[in-house]
């Protein structure tokens, strides 16, 4: 089931769930043949109560009076089937982000219910670890028989294991189809096209004549046949090499004593006016590094420069960031009063509807910020960033949570703030959109950054953290990350 | 964590280590000899150096605060006794006084010890399920305080460090009020923030069932050890309170005439000392069972070099 943000996807998913109904259900009639619902949501720490997975999975079956046996039964089954023996008795904090929605799964499937109910549940995760939970899912649903039912806000990963398609607007369902058709159907909507996987769209827009959805191996096959008609455009990004606003040497950071060294020995140089993307899994550092560039963690060693001269206060009223939870900017009852308080602060001359329009905030403004959807909280906390204009914004995994269409709509606004000289530095593990937007793309790993390179070079010498596009066709056009890239020689 | 505790805790049931921990606590609370109050802290820091090692400057740190606010409060309430040390226009020091002051002081310091062992062994699971066994609506108040304190603290630091970037900061001079307004209105802020999180936590406890729990306690097995354990840690309590009841081990607190009494104090340290390093002792013995015996008997699934050097 996928739709935009705020379309009504999660609040429809928990009508099965009768406990954790907010509100009353105010006409029809929801006619189940099983009470055997297991539910995993998309909050991946507050899923888990107890210190380890094996008395996470033993609370779940005490609460449901299992003996002694049956318990280690089931525990046993389970973890053998999710292949997560070696985390049961790790403390769930030393598990990643991927661990952890695996080890909430277990809590769900020990149950052996009937239908399992899945709300965003990668949108925390890297798309590696987005990828294998997947794949387990989709065991568990032919294995078992078992009915699945996935919200997603993107099909990249999902669309493979997916039977039917469901597309859910203002709190109505829109399109409920056979996948096959459902994605063709897509394509056909102006509003929906963006939601459609990269090698789907590619083969949409290029009117090839396919079943939908299309994998790798069929796509590569598919454009080889057809590719004398086809060329690639890739306008090429020229470098300017202008005034270096921030620059770091040697930074490193570590949390403990003798602890993994998160940044290490880290270099880098933000030129004016150009975009750049850190990239990588989960875990390996993005998100300190930008802590430690803003001085919201203090580095432990290296320099630290912006405009040539150590980081002064001056430096907190020439720079934004955007984190990771948006919510931690807010500050306000409203989100009118959020932006008028941040144009007193910034002394703008905006005004507050032009700003409301731009960000596409109209008719929310008397809403608590707090209630707002993913995206939409990610535009207010994005037009306090603009309000103040500054000369560098850091955004944290700007695209987490947003629907396709609103990751367009904030990768104009970014290519918008860069044309009137803004820099930009952003992490993110979504490889289509810092394909798309950015100018210079580095990875980051255990602690170390790579260096920067411009998104073609970048993308066209890795094998597996590359775009799907890239994966299918480098053999025929390496250059090619996106379905924006290839078109008809006709148009 | 040292080898040997890990060896203990990994040997020993839930419920057992937690009837351990809640006896050291006790211990601790019995006593008010000075020289059973310092044989039992030198036993309680040598216990969370092996366990918490990587934590123990800043307990040390915290130790030592409470240590010194506890007794400058203590010299300030009580001022009694006969033999003066110091004479000022408000404050008279005395040995009475100063001892008082000090046997508090390390009370609590020994309190504090005692609580860092039980939150570095505990485990989260069994307090809950007692805690669900007795009162239901405190369970879930206990696992919410324990999952979201270190949130709630994660939340304050991060809207505190991001707020910088959206509103001015006040120069460090002359703006103490506008300081302080910050603080309360980003408190305001952090408390909105938090309840978002506190309502995902009742929606997973009502989905694993909860709240047609079943189980009073969870299904835990008993191993010899565990018995044993429960068996001496039985005897301590009743040994302790025995000589608590007795008077040994403790002196007339807050009196000007302090009699400080060496009787039975031996036989409390010698017991009590060893109860509380008991994970070490059984861990220790466990190693040497295995290096000296078991080892010998058991083939290695791992042929390394070593053994043929």
């Amino acid at each position: 089931m996928i739709g935009a943000t705020g379309s009504g996807k999660s609040t429809f998913l928990k009508q099965m769930l009768p406990k954790l109904i907010v509100g009353k259900v105010l006409s029809g009639e929801l006619i189940k043949q099983t009470d055997d619902f297991a539910y995993v949501s998309q909050f991946v720490d507050n899923q888990m109560i107890m210190e380890t997975p094996r008395d996470e999975l033993k609370f779940v079956l005490d609460n449901y009076g299992y003996s002694t046996n049956e318990i280690q039964l089931r525990i046993t089954e389970i973890a053998s089937f999710l292949g997560i023996i070696e985390l049961l008795d790790q403390p769930v904090e030393q598990l990643s982000g991927g661990q952890k929605q695996l080890v909430n799964l277990a809590s769900a499937l020990i149950l052996k219910p009937e239908v399992l109910l899945l709300d965003e549940p990668t949108a925390q995760l890297d798309p590696i670890a987005s990828e294998k939970l997947l794949q387990l899912v989709h065991k568990v649903n032919i294995e078992f028989n078992m009915t699945i039912i996935l919200v997603e806000h993107e099909l990249e990963h999902a669309v493979k294991f997916t039977k039917r398609l469901v597309v859910m607007e203002q709190g109505r369902l829109l399109l409920d189809e056979p996948i096959a058709i459902g994605l063709q159907k897509l394509f056909q909507s102006e509003r929906y096209r963006n939601f459609l996987t990269q090698n789907d769209r590619l083969v949409s827009e290029l009117k090839i004549d396919a079943t939908l959805p299309v994998d790798n191996q069929t796509l590569n096959r598919l454009i080889g046949a057809d590719s004398t008609h086809l060329k690639i455009i890739k306008p090429s990004k020229s470098v300017v090499k202008n005034q270096v606003l921030l620059k770091a040497k040697k930074l490193g950071f570590r949390f403990d004593f003798n602890g993994r060294q998160i940044i290490d020995n880290v270099s880098l140089e933000l030129n004016q006016g150009q975009s750049y993307c850190i990239v990588g899994p989960n875990g390996m550092g993005k998100t300190t590094l930008l802590k430690v560039l803003t001085k919201q963690l203090t580095k432990q060693s290296g320099q630290l420069k912006f405009h040539d001269q150590k980081l002064t206060a001056d430096f907190y009223r020439k720079v934004f960031v955007l984190p990771q939870d948006p919510a931690s900017l807010f500050m306000k009852d409203t989100v009118a009063e959020e932006l008028t308080f941040q144009i007193q602060q910034s002394q703008s001359s905006q005004k507050l509807a032009d700003v409301l329009q731009t960000f596409s905030l109209t008719g929310l403004e008397k809403q608590s910020p707090y209630d707002l959807s993913g995206g939409q909280q990610e535009f207010l906390a994005l037009a306090l960033g603009f309000i103040k204009n500054p000369e560098i914004l850091f955004l944290d995994e700007p695209t987490k949570g947003l629907d396709p269409n609103k990751r367009l709509a904030l990768g104009q606004l970014l290519q918008q703030f860069q044309k009137q000289g803004g820099t930009i530095l952003a992490t993110s593990h979504d490889l289509i959109f810092a394909a798309s937007y950015f100018d210079q793309i580095a990875m980051m790993f255990d602690g170390k950054l790579s260096d920067f390179a411009e998104s073609t070079v970048f993308f066209s010498d890795k094998f597996f953290y590359t775009t799907e596009i890239n994966k299918a066709l480098r053999d025929i056009f390496p250059q090619a990350l996106t379905w924006k890239d290839i078109v008809n020689l006709e148009s | 964590m040292n080898k040997l505790i890990v060896n203990f805790q990994r040997n020993i049931n839930s419920v057992a280590m937690f009837v351990y921990l809640i006896a050291v606590i006790l211990i601790t609370l019995l006593y008010n000899n000075p020289f059973v109050l310092l044989g039992l802290n030198v036993a309680l820091i040598v216990m969370v150096i092996l366990t918490r090692h990587e934590k123990m400057r800043t307990y040390l740190k915290f130790a030592s605060i409470i240590f010194v606010v506890t007794v400058l409060f203590n010299l300030l309430l009580n001022q009694r006794g006969t033999n003066v040390l110091l004479k000022w226009p408000l404050l008279t020091i005395t040995s009475e006084s100063l001892v008082n002051a000090a046997v508090l002081g390390t009370s609590f310091v020994n309190l504090f010890w005692a609580f860092s062992l039980y939150d570095a062994l505990i485990r989260i699971k069994t307090v809950f399920e007692l805690l669900a066994h007795l009162f239901k609506s405190i369970a879930i108040i206990f696992i919410l305080t324990v999952k979201f304190i270190p949130q709630i603290i994660k939340i304050y630091t991060e809207t505190k460090s991001v707020s910088k970037f959206r509103v001015k900061q006040p120069s460090n001079s002359g703006k103490t009020f506008e300081r302080i307004k910050q603080t309360i209105s980003l408190n305001e802020i952090v408390l909105n923030k938090s309840i978002a999180s506190f309502m995902n936590v009742s929606d997973t406890l009502i989905l694993k069932g909860y709240e047609q729990r079943q189980h009073k306690l969870g299904q835990i097995e008993f191993k010899r050890i565990d018995w044993l354990m429960v068996v001496l840690t039985v005897a301590a309590v009743v040994f302790n309170t025995v000589m608590s009841i007795q008077g040994l081990g403790k002196i007339n607190f807050g009196s000007s005439k302090l009699n400080i009494s060496f009787q039975g104090i031996s036989v409390i340290l010698i017991i009590d000392s060893l109860f509380i390093l008991l994970p070490l002792l059984m861990g220790g013995m466990n190693y040497l069972w295995w290096k000296f015996y078991s080892s010998k008997i058991t083939a290695s699934d791992t042929i390394t070099a070593k053994n043929y050097r």
